[in-house]
């Protein structure tokens, strides 16, 4: 039997939706920002991340690390989400797109948000996301 | 001869989405409290450890703030005088996450409070802790470090539990 080992991600991006019939990504994002006539802190109710996973085999357990407000160094503020766990198969040379949902995110202030993802603990991808505000 | 050198075309699938959920109630664990062990010298004057501890929650309270969550409150029912100790559980008003915001406290708290303990420890008068239970939250977290480098003589042990 195979020994899981830890997926190489080739691709981890934000956007606003994934079509997962379809396997496409709608806007890609880099920034978000309150809703219109909302301010800071406010509940940003949905983003969508996607990775594309490859050189994997069988179960992992994954989650998130979110760094915010990186703008002020002293007030940076980590949270690790729980785990949840994927199955990469036997194909080592397989590719997988993996849609992670993130719902209710908290937005403190105008900065830069941090976005790592774990697997089985290990940092397997990072993306950066500006949080500003409105024009 | 032909010889397989390998595949071009691998197979590609799109996983079931997994989802994360800022406002699930408890997100990293079980609700988790942060207790400090208060060990003051005899000689300490009980009137401003008491002024000084209760800054130390109001600053606690602002780092929580700061850190995403909604402050810390002081757990009366598991609070307690042991001999010469004085144990101060707090609780984060907001669960979600507090085990992660309680445990860089915590770390604050170790770099900044287990050096050079000083003296024989005391016992703290109930008025005294009375005066700490009162404090109500309001201060300022860039004032953690130095609080505690003049809160000399006082011994604060910090354990996430």
């Amino acid at each position: 039997m195979n020994k899981p080992r830890v997926p190489i991600a080739k691709l981890f991006v934000a956007c606003d939706s994934i079509d997962i019939q379809e396997q496409t990504l709608r806007r890609p994002v880099t920034a978000i920002h309150p809703m219109v006539g909302d301010d800071f802190p406010t509940i940003h109710g949905e983003l969508w991340l996607y990775a594309l996973l490859t050189d994997g085999l069988g179960k992992h357990d994954v989650q998130l690390e979110f760094g915010f407000d990186l703008s002020v160094d002293e007030n940076i503020s980590l949270r690790t989400t729980s785990r949840r766990t994927i199955d990469m198969g036997t194909d080592p040379i397989a590719v997988h797109g993996l849609p992670i949902p993130v719902r209710n995110l908290p937005l403190r202030q105008p900065g830069y948000i941090d976005i790592k993802l774990l697997c089985d603990g290990v940092e397997v991808a990072r993306t950066t996301l500006r949080v500003r505000r409105l024009p | 001869m032909s010889v397989k050198y390998g595949r071009s075309i691998v197979e590609s699938s799109m996983l079931p989405p997994v989802e994360f959920d800022f406002a699930e109630t408890v997100a990293a664990g079980p609700a988790a409290s942060l207790n400090l062990s208060i060990q003051v010298p005899a000689a300490a004057d009980t009137k401003a450890l008491a002024r000084d501890l209760g800054g130390l929650v109001q600053l606690l309270s602002q780092l929580d703030r700061d850190w995403g969550g909604a402050g810390v409150v002081i757990d009366e029912r598991a609070s307690r005088i042991d001999g010469d100790r004085l144990l101060l559980v707090l609780r984060a008003r907001d669960v979600r996450w507090s085990r992660s915001r309680f445990e860089r406290m915590a770390k604050l708290l170790r770099e900044f409070a287990l050096e050079d303990p000083a003296g024989p420890a005391g016992v703290l008068p109930e008025d005294v802790v009375q005066q700490i239970l009162d404090v109500k939250p309001n201060g300022s977290p860039l004032d953690v470090a130095s609080f505690l480098k003049n809160c000399a003589g006082v011994r604060v042990q910090a354990a996430v539990v």
